[in-house]
């Protein structure tokens, strides 16, 4: 008796210290806080040293060298740490479940909303780690996989219906008994987009076509050889789709190309298990290809592809760095490109007036192996302090 | 002499027969790496060193060291110098990477008792991840099958020198066991107890059949019929070999601790998740565990990274595995910068990629560390070991070069693609 009430005790206060970050998060903080003397990496390639960064209502509301706390501020000493804005996965998995990851109906499931399958998308582990925000993508098993969504990891939802994911390749061929091949797949995605050009397409699918035909909607195609890439870029230009190319394991091949149309691309994690990987994406999915589409032209986002635990967005860039990315830029691909590729550049990715007070404190540079993370606020909260 | 001793020399003459042939005329081949960052591991790093190899071992090491006269010098201009990566857990060359449909020798699970069964016997050199394991900086890697029965067969230590798998072995890897009680996989009874009891009697059953043996050897009548999973697993029992338990939850790692007790083995724990739990009971009973596989599992900041920073602390013997196919062979080394991130030492966290699984097979007389009289693994690195700024430019094997980033040539021969 005695034991079951200490494990009850045990558990409440658990309980407690899970839920207390988000419900820090739940309301605005109405104080001014004022972070000083921090170096402040905007995300947006600017650095301001020795600056202050003013922050009320969940909104940042000024910056600069020469800005000083506002009268009754809480001020945060932050000389010598780096500020930059909280980081972005531009492409994971993140509070979805085995069972919901995928569509297993059917091979096109272009009005799923992802954001209705969503278990808890918060991740402590990602918060401590420095990433707030990401686009949680439906699986690549669905030719069309439906709406992905972009949540904050403290758990709220910034955007339910963010994108269309589709998927080429082996994976959504695998996953299927039919069509048996690539084009198989591309002729069913061809004639369902006519149809929707010809409004002949009903109920929610064919809104949400409607949507990717005027653009409204990006549609992310998930391709990993760069025949599969080429096969994007040919069905983005028949239906002047904004297109945005997940993972792009191969994509270097044809940088060229990707550059030309003008898409952007979220490079695919480097860091993954190999077991279940086809031996094409494991040779191309190399840190150097985040170097490569840079060099071409290609503006690019990092992600981990992943559910939490291990994988951070971080480490991507430190890796993208160590093979070629200039550092501003590996910044950038998890902050104010990454922002505006998700189509939330208005809101998140860079530290500026008005946008949310989402912002991490470092220790050591943030693209860096030892660089550490010693406070991470969200939306003017602090949800995490070492 | 036991046998693993005896395959050692066997192997190790062979190959300095063959290393003889000097590279490139000069003082009886000997090799000179200059201005090196060294890290021995063993002892403290050493700047502004040297290393120096003959016949594919290294001679002398430090900052006092003449180098003779038409050797031949690399300066490698203040860069990083450790010994080669030893990967204590792989599956590679089971499952081919640039062959999928080869798939199938990662498992015999046609029966619980695998003992007869050795790694080596289905083993692809031309395996492409091999290339990439070079490239990672791996020089020597225990494989071994999987995890799919309670006790899966025989692994096999080989180096990447390429070529055959004849020449690429090494050593024996002793055995594996498997100790959980996993429904999806047929082998395994209901529970970790039953697991245990199984290979107990197993090694009883080694025992009778060893002593029936003796007794016979002893009286000149006819001995018992030989019987290869008996003979297996009276290595263990004599200590010839090793055995790795494959096991993660903390009621496995104790089965696996009280399994070395009952009798007496050899024995190290692979994965040990929740190593965080049993620190003091590894340390008592003096049981080393390999852990892994970490990136991508575990990141920055997953708290059973503590695990093996505690147990490094009380001097426990930590290695680091990947686990190929299951987690990329790349990130090896990037996987121990996370425990010194959470406080391991540096050196303990360089000895687990090398000196400590060498310990596992006791193969540490003869590689994991640079000092006189080990063979000349090492790997030239553009930084700091541990930085995961830093790149692998060259690997040496036995003392000759088996991977240049610059002219992306390797021993296996296979392209590695840039940025691996």
């Amino acid at each position: 008796m005695k034991n079951q009430m200490l494990e009850l005790v045990i558990a409440l206060v658990l309980i407690a210290l899970l839920l207390g970050p988000l419900c820090w998060a739940a309301h605005t903080q109405d104080t001014p806080v004022a972070i000083r003397g921090a170096t402040i990496l905007t995300g947006a390639g600017d650095v301001i040293d020795a600056g202050t960064l003013v922050f009320e209502g969940g909104k940042i509301v000024a910056l600069g060298a020469d800005v000083s706390p506002p009268d009754g501020a809480d001020v945060i000493e932050a000389e010598g740490l780096y500020a930059t804005p909280g980081f972005i996965d531009a492409y994971s998995h993140v509070g979805l479940g085995f069972s919901s990851i995928w569509h297993r109906e059917s091979l096109m499931a272009a009005s799923r909303r992802i954001a209705d399958s969503l278990d808890n998308p918060g991740d402590s582990n990602w918060l401590r780690s420095g990433v707030t925000t990401t686009y949680v993508s439906p699986g690549g098993q669905n030719l069309v996989g439906g709406l992905g969504a972009i949540v904050k990891l403290t758990g709220s939802l910034v955007r339910n219906a963010a994108a269309v994911s589709a998927s080429f390749g082996e994976t959504a061929l695998n996953a299927f008994e039919a069509p048996t091949t690539r084009q198989g797949m591309i002729a069913i995605l061809r004639q369902t987009l006519i149809r929707a050009q010809e409004d002949a397409l009903e109920g929610d699918d064919g809104c949400t076509f409607a949507q990717v035909l005027t653009g409204e909607l990006s549609f992310r195609v998930l391709a990993n050889t760069p025949d599969d890439i080429l096969t994007a870029l040919r069905l983005a230009e028949e239906f002047d789709l904004h297109l945005v190319l997940d993972s792009a394991a191969g994509g270097h091949e044809v940088a060229e190309a990707i550059a030309k149309a003008n898409v952007p691309v979220v490079v695919g994690p480097t860091i993954i298990g190999i077991g279940s990987g086809g031996p094409y994406e494991t040779f191309a999915l190399t840190p150097a290809n985040a170097a490569s589409l840079h060099r071409s032209g290609v503006r690019i986002a990092l992600s981990t592809a992943g559910s939490g635990a291990g994988r951070s967005v971080v480490m991507e860039a430190v890796l993208a760095k160590t093979h070629g990315l200039p550092e501003a830029v590996a910044l950038r691909a998890v902050t104010s490109d990454a922002a505006a590729i998700l189509g939330v550049g208005d809101r998140l990715g860079t530290l500026a007036a008005g946008m949310d007070a989402d912002i991490v404190l470092w220790e050591g540079h943030p693209i860096s192996t030892w660089g550490e993370t010693t406070r991470v606020i969200v939306d003017g909260e602090t949800v995490f302090e070492r | 002499m036991r046998e693993r001793d005896f395959f050692r020399l066997l192997v190790g003459s062979l190959l300095a027969v063959a290393a003889c042939a000097p590279p490139e005329g000069g003082d009886g081949g000997v090799l000179a790496i200059v201005n090196a960052h060294l890290y021995p591991v063993t002892g403290a790093p050493i700047e502004s060193g040297t290393l120096l190899v003959r016949d594919g071992k290294i001679v002398e090491i430090g900052t006092d060291v003449s180098v003779p006269s038409g050797a031949r010098r690399l300066d490698v201009g203040g860069r990083s110098v450790i010994p080669g990566l030893v990967e204590s857990h792989s599956h590679m060359g089971f499952k081919q990477l640039n062959n999928p449909s080869t798939g199938r020798n990662n498992n015999e699970v046609s029966k619980p008792i695998n003992a007869e069964v050795r790694a080596i016997d289905g083993l692809n050199s031309n395996d492409a991840a091999f290339s990439l394991a070079l490239a990672a900086g791996v020089t020597t890697m225990n494989i071994t099958t999987g995890s799919r029965s309670p006790n899966s067969g025989q692994a096999v230590v080989v180096k990447l020198r390429g070529g055959t798998v004849e020449e690429m072995f090494l050593a024996e890897g002793g055995m594996k066991f498997a100790m959980r009680a996993d429904r999806e996989f047929a082998n395994f009874p209901e529970s970790v107890d039953a697991v245990k009891e199984l290979l107990a009697s197993e090694l009883r059953a080694a025992r009778t059949y060893l002593e029936a043996r003796g007794a016979a050897e002893a009286s000149g009548s006819s001995p018992p019929p030989r019987d290869l999973k008996h003979e297996a697993f009276g290595k263990l029992l004599s200590h010839d070999w090793v055995v790795g338990v494959h096991t993660g939850d903390a009621s496995g790692m104790r089965h696996a601790i009280a399994l070395k007790k009952e009798f007496d083995l050899d024995l190290y724990i692979h994965h040990a998740r929740n190593t965080n739990e049993l620190v003091d009971e590894l340390i008592a009973a003096g049981v080393p565990i390999s852990f892994g596989p970490i990136l991508p599992y575990l990141g920055r900041e997953n708290l059973q990274l503590m695990g093996p920073v505690h147990l490094a602390e009380r001097g426990g013997v930590v290695a680091f595995h990947q686990d190929h196919p299951d987690a990329h062979q790349y990130f090896l080394r990037h996987s121990a910068s996370l425990f010194v991130r959470k406080g391991m030492s540096e050196q303990d966290a360089l000895a687990g990629l090398t000196l400590n699984p060498a310990k596992l097979f006791h193969l540490d007389d003869r590689i994991g560390s640079l000092e006189p009289g080990r063979d000349a693994d090492f790997v030239i690195l553009s930084g700091p070991p541990l930085d995961w700024e830093s790149l692998v430019e060259q690997v040496f094997i036995d003392g000759e070069e088996v991977f240049n980033r610059s002219t992306g040539e390797n021993a296996f021969g296979q392209r590695v693609p840039e940025g691996w």
